[in-house]
């Protein structure tokens, strides 16, 4: 792929929900995000955001009202839902979200892997397939390897987000969202996944979009943290900049910044 | 002889209780088609067999199925209709077709009924018994076969992308399958067995009619119900589509036996035969209700133990 091309590129994407009725809800505001081939970013910002939203424009769940988004080059604004699933990886944070609990681990990971390779016809599962899946899901030492024939429905939280990470990734996607992936689980089992999720990444040089409300580890993962407001990206740390960056500092630029808010609203009250 | 004859009659409804399998329990819908598909299929197979072409008419059968089957999925899917009304305006819509279908109320089949044609085969001699075992036989060999297709069927890429969509849709949605797609192949191929087995029961019995569809809903889901209530044995964990399919054609068979050994042993007297409809009735409900009142009885006893502590 050509690398001047950015990987995904959303230009002034807005999205009000309700609109024209007392509900009415700005939920993106002119939103301008690019990232190139690589690149791991990681966002935050409080319930409401919009967050969850700029992901679900960029899957397709919602279409936007204003603005694009190009992914390696390719217009997707629109396209529905289902097509542009094909290149584009998501994990959600409720486990429940990303398998099929009624199907087995390998009846998952087919599913996942046959969408790019084979026909409608075609064997879901090959004895070769199966051996692949049990490869894929020994790396991650959590002895999934041995129950390929258990249904996911079967499962712990965190033994669904492995498989589905799994699913997400066993196709390279041109693009790993994130939701929150990580926060519906117990602190260890969430280090776990979260240090899965950083070895994927790196080794396959993915393209990832993570959401997370712990502020520490959106420092510490990737190489660039947003932090969104009201529909808007506020603040973009990357580099030295984030690097020095503490919690404290963050809550700090977050207070502040909500203050200018404040104060801009008040002069637009008082008025 | 009364027993080969239910195994017989178990096998053929044993399509249509497959179908209501797929868009029950595989699909997750509530599909009320079955009554108006099993309908078409009954007429549009007489009407074809009539006309000359007792084998074709078995094609014919299944696409009218799956044409009944398309419009219900169309209407749930691209026209959001909610899935039971869906089913219920295809279902009435066909009541009218199947009358047109068949000129009328009832139109008999003749030579045409492609059992008669296998029984020739056995020669002028054969007796009743003989073309009784025959019939039982063909009529497994066809269910069977439609079994292991469907099995294989769930096996392919295409199959298991039908079987998540029933199992959780949201995830589906996020893979790259378009839902409305699998969904409107389940039902299609839901109806074409429906109405399979409904050109088959024509068939067998030599005539089309009316009154030969209703009822069959209820008949598909007690035989889901009591394949799975006999299949209970086996662990949850392991439970997939290819037993449940199995189950599915055990619990018609079953069903069918009851319905014989409650009609021959004149169970409930002179109004055995007309009884049926009821039995059936109270066997789906007590086998849904028997998981609430296990909970009932589970939280009284807890109750009792809790106050007696």
């Amino acid at each position: 792929m050509n690398t001047q091309v950015p990987m995904l590129k959303i230009s002034h994407l807005s999205k009000t929900f309700g609109k024209g009725t007392v509900n009415e809800h700005v939920a993106l505001k002119d939103v301008t995000l690019s990232l190139e081939k690589g690149d791991f970013v990681t966002i935050i910002g409080s319930n409401g955001a919009g967050k969850s939203t700029l992901f679900n424009a960029i899957c397709g769940t919602y279409l936007p009202d204003r603005g694009s988004i190009r992914l390696g080059g390719e217009d997707i604004t629109f396209l529905p839902e289902y097509k542009r699933a094909r290149r584009i990886g998501r994990v959600f944070q409720d486990p429940m979200k990303g398998t099929a609990p009624g199907m087995t681990i390998e009846e998952n990971l087919a599913l996942a892997y046959t969408r790019a390779h084979s026909g409608p016809f075609a064997p879901a599962l090959t004895k070769k397939k199966a051996a692949l899946f049990r490869q894929a899901l020994a790396r991650f030492n959590m002895g999934l390897e041995d129950r390929m024939k258990t249904k996911v429905g079967l499962l712990s939280g965190g033994q669904r987000q492995v498989v589905t990470l799994l699913m997400c990734t066993i196709v390279m996607p041109d693009l790993l969202l994130l939701d929150e992936h990580t926060a519906a689980l117990d602190p260890a089992t969430a280090e776990k996944i979260m240090e899965i999720t950083n070895d994927i990444v790196r080794e396959n040089h993915l393209t990832t979009l993570m959401i997370t409300h712990n502020m520490k580890q959106a420092l510490a993962t990737g190489s660039r943290t947003i932090m969104m407001d009201s529909g808007s990206i506020i603040l973009s740390l990357e580099g030295k900049a984030r690097k020095e960056m503490t919690m404290d500092g963050l809550m700090k630029l977050y207070t502040e910044k909500k203050k200018e808010e404040f104060a801009t609203d008040r002069i637009l009250l008082s008025e | 002889m009364l027993y080969v004859t239910a195994l017989q009659e178990g096998f053929l409804y044993g399509l249509l209780a497959i179908g209501v399998f797929i868009s029950l329990r595989v699909l997750n819908i509530p599909d009320l088609t079955t009554e108006g598909s099993f309908g078409f299929g009954n007429a549009v197979a007489a009407a074809t067999a009539v006309l000359g072409y007792p084998r074709l008419s078995l094609l014919f059968a299944l696409l009218a199925g799956v044409a009944a089957g398309f419009t219900t999925g169309i209407l749930q899917t691209k026209l959001k209709v909610h899935p039971v009304l869906a089913g219920i305006i295809t279902m009435s819509g066909l009541y009218s077709i199947n009358l047109m279908v068949r000129h009328g109320p009832n139109l008999a089949i003749g030579d045409q009924a492609l059992f008669k044609i296998a029984y020739a085969v056995l020669g002028e001699d054969a007796s009743r018994d003989d073309k009784k075992i025959a019939g039982a036989v063909l009529a497994a060999i066809l269910c069977i076969g439609v079994i292991v297709l469907m099995i294989l069927f769930f096996k392919t890429h295409l199959g298991m992308c039908i079987r998540a969509t029933g199992d959780n849709p949201d995830m589906v949605r996020a893979s790259s399958i378009n839902v409305d797609r699998t969904k409107i192949i389940g039902l299609c191929i839901s109806n074409g067995l429906i109405a399979l087995s409904g050109a088959l029961i024509a068939h067998y019995v030599g005539y089309s009619d009316a009154s030969s569809s209703s009822g069959t809903l209820i008949y598909g889901l007690a035989a889901v119900i009591i394949g799975e209530a006999l299949f209970s044995l086996f662990p949850r964990g392991r439970r997939g589509v290819t037993l449940g399919l199995v189950s599915a054609v055990c619990g018609s068979i079953i069903y069918k036996m009851i319905v014989t050994f409650v009609v021959d042993a004149e169970l409930f007297g002179d109004n055995s035969a007309n009884l049926m409809k009821l039995l059936c009735a109270v066997i789906v409900a007590i086998t849904l209700i028997i998981p609430a009142m296990k909970d009932t009885v589970a939280t009284w006893k807890n109750k009792r133990e809790a106050r007696r502590a």
